[in-house]
């Protein structure tokens, strides 16, 4: 689907796949209202790995939950494919930080479920299930219940069941956050190496800035509450790229965190300030 | 398993020993404490001429019935209840409160409505479940985890398919605890409401007994109305919600 020309370059040419359009959410608390997001405006190209950075309560998690259609913007909309998004569909699948894998069902089944939602029938779900079980290496482990895998192997059967719906749109939130460090660089190889067979389009939310930097075409930095776009870096560079030890994705990496830290100095002062009250 | 039964089989034959040799004893005359043997002969009697069969076949039908009632209503009521948090704080709070009300204390007011016949003793034991049943099919869903149910609509699940694929089988523990207490209400419910009707059930049994002076009936049919009432909590309830926790991995733990 995605030329090899296009795996880093730039795709402004083409008609965004995503197009997050004046995107402002606020959540109402005790005291007030809080602002979340303001006035966020990203293309996202199709077969684009974009990766969103910035400090806890920036509201990148939202982001991917409108995008997804979980929740919906106070002001501005989301074009998918030049159509609003007005609720959730399998043309755009969420990973999530927990596995929310479902514990009644067995590895197998967890990834079978969106097919079986689909629609598509017995014989083939199972097939292109096992296809995809066999694709994050855990073919062994087809009837395994939930709680007999390990923290990185659920995450392996989440990512499975995502492909498996083969969504125009991946949208993973934090999906390594929890794992060890060793696990993770092992996802972001892999994870590469599926999305340059596969050429979806993926948006990826992390606090992790070499996570973004090893993974993305392109980084945008949040800034903390409310949530804006404040810069955005694009990271040229041969994939798979790994997250350490290479000196080009290192400086881009440091660039990003000295902006990083100011919002997290930002976020330090109102957590203070918050405590004082 | 099979040292814990040796062990209960053991505990029960020092129990009849114990029970034998103090009716032995003679402090009591054998028509206020019966002996095991006369109780046993009572038990024999009872299943040979058939009429424990047929009071247990009796009281299982009124039973499967009126607990079928009460799983439509409770599950109708429940899914209702975790709709919204209006119905929550008004049908719900009312139910709740019903629900303290002992299920036997219906019964009057079932008598007025239905006079003395079945369908007042399965008004009783509807009344005895329901409310349990839709307090736990109610907190079950409204406990599920968000991630899940959004997970499940980022795949496409909608309406009917994710109730029935993801929102049911998420509060399926909370379910079956529910269930196994509705069930064990409806049982003792009904067992009172046989009491006061010539029902053919096994409360029946257990008032004839009463009527005839046969304290060996009175205790042989409390027997069967206990071993019936385990058996089905032990059998069936306790290996499903076994079946369900381990396929969670929530441990052994017993409600």
């Amino acid at each position: 689907m995605k030329k090899g020309d296009s795996k880093t370059g730039a795709r402004e040419g083409r008609v965004p796949k995503i197009s997050i359009q004046g995107v402002s959410k606020e959540f109402h608390m005790k005291d007030g209202k809080l602002s979340a997001l303001d006035g966020i405006d990203i293309d996202v190209g199709e077969g684009e790995f974009l990766c969103i950075v910035g400090p806890s309560g920036c509201g990148k998690s939202t982001l991917l939950n409108i995008i997804a259609g979980l929740q919906m913007p106070e002001k501005g909309r989301v074009l998918m494919g030049g159509k609003e998004v007005r609720g959730p569909g399998p043309d755009r699948v969420v990973m999530f930080q927990e596995s929310a894998l479902f514990p009644w069902l067995t590895a197998i089944q967890n990834i079978e479920f969106g097919l079986k939602m689909k629609g598509v029938g017995k014989e083939e779900r199972r097939g292109i299930a096992l296809h995809y079980l066999n694709l994050v290496n855990l073919k062994r482990f087809e009837n395994s219940l939930v709680h007999e895998l390990s923290g990185g192997m659920k995450q392996r059967v989440a990512l499975a069941r995502a492909l498996a719906m083969e969504p125009e749109v991946l949208l993973m939130d934090e999906p390594f956050a929890a794992l060890d460090a060793q696990s993770r660089d092992q996802f972001h190889i892999e994870l590469q190496q599926i999305w340059m067979k596969t050429g979806q389009t993926i948006v990826f939310v992390t606090h992790n800035v070499s996570e973004a930097v090893c993974l993305g075409d392109r980084v945008i930095l949040l800034t903390y509450r409310p949530g804006r776009v404040k810069k955005e870096f694009r990271v040229e560079y041969p994939r798979p790229r790994e997250s350490r030890g290479v000196p080009k994705l290192g400086s881009i990496a440091s660039r990003i965190l000295s902006e990083l830290r100011v919002e997290f100095e930002r976020y330090m002062k109102e957590a203070l300030h918050d405590g004082r009250n | 398993m099979g040292e814990t039964s040796l062990t209960f089989i053991v505990f029960c034959m020092a129990a009849i020993l114990a029970w034998h040799m103090v009716a032995e004893a003679g402090i009591w005359p054998d028509y206020v404490f019966p002996s095991p043997s006369g109780v046993f002969s009572a038990l024999a009697h009872g299943i040979t001429d058939e009429s424990f069969l047929h009071g247990t076949i009796a009281s299982l039908k009124r039973m499967a019935m009126g607990f079928g009632i009460a799983l439509v209503v409770g599950i109708s009521l429940g899914v209702a209840i975790s709709q919204s948090k209006h119905i929550e704080h008004t049908l719900g709070t009312l139910i709740l409160g019903v629900q303290t009300l002992p299920s036997i204390c219906w019964l009057p007011l079932a008598v007025l409505w239905f006079g003395l016949s079945d369908k007042a003793i399965m008004f009783v034991v509807v009344a005895g479940a329901v409310g349990s049943i839709t307090m736990a099919i109610s907190s079950g869903i409204s406990n599920v985890p968000p991630i899940y149910i959004n997970a499940a609509r980022t795949m496409g699940a909608k309406e009917l398919n994710l109730y029935y694929e993801v929102i049911f089988p998420a509060a399926l523990p909370t379910i079956i605890a529910g269930v196994r207490q509705g069930w064990s209400f409806a049982w003792r419910s009904l067992m009172a409401g046989e009491l006061i009707y010539v029902s053919a059930g096994l409360g029946q049994l257990l008032q004839v007994g009463r009527e005839l002076n046969d304290i060996n009936q009175v205790v042989a049919v409390m027997f069967v109305i206990m071993s019936i009432g385990f058996l089905i909590e032990r059998l069936f309830f306790t290996s499903i919600e076994m079946d369900v926790r381990k396929k969670w991995g929530l441990g052994a733990k017993r409600a």
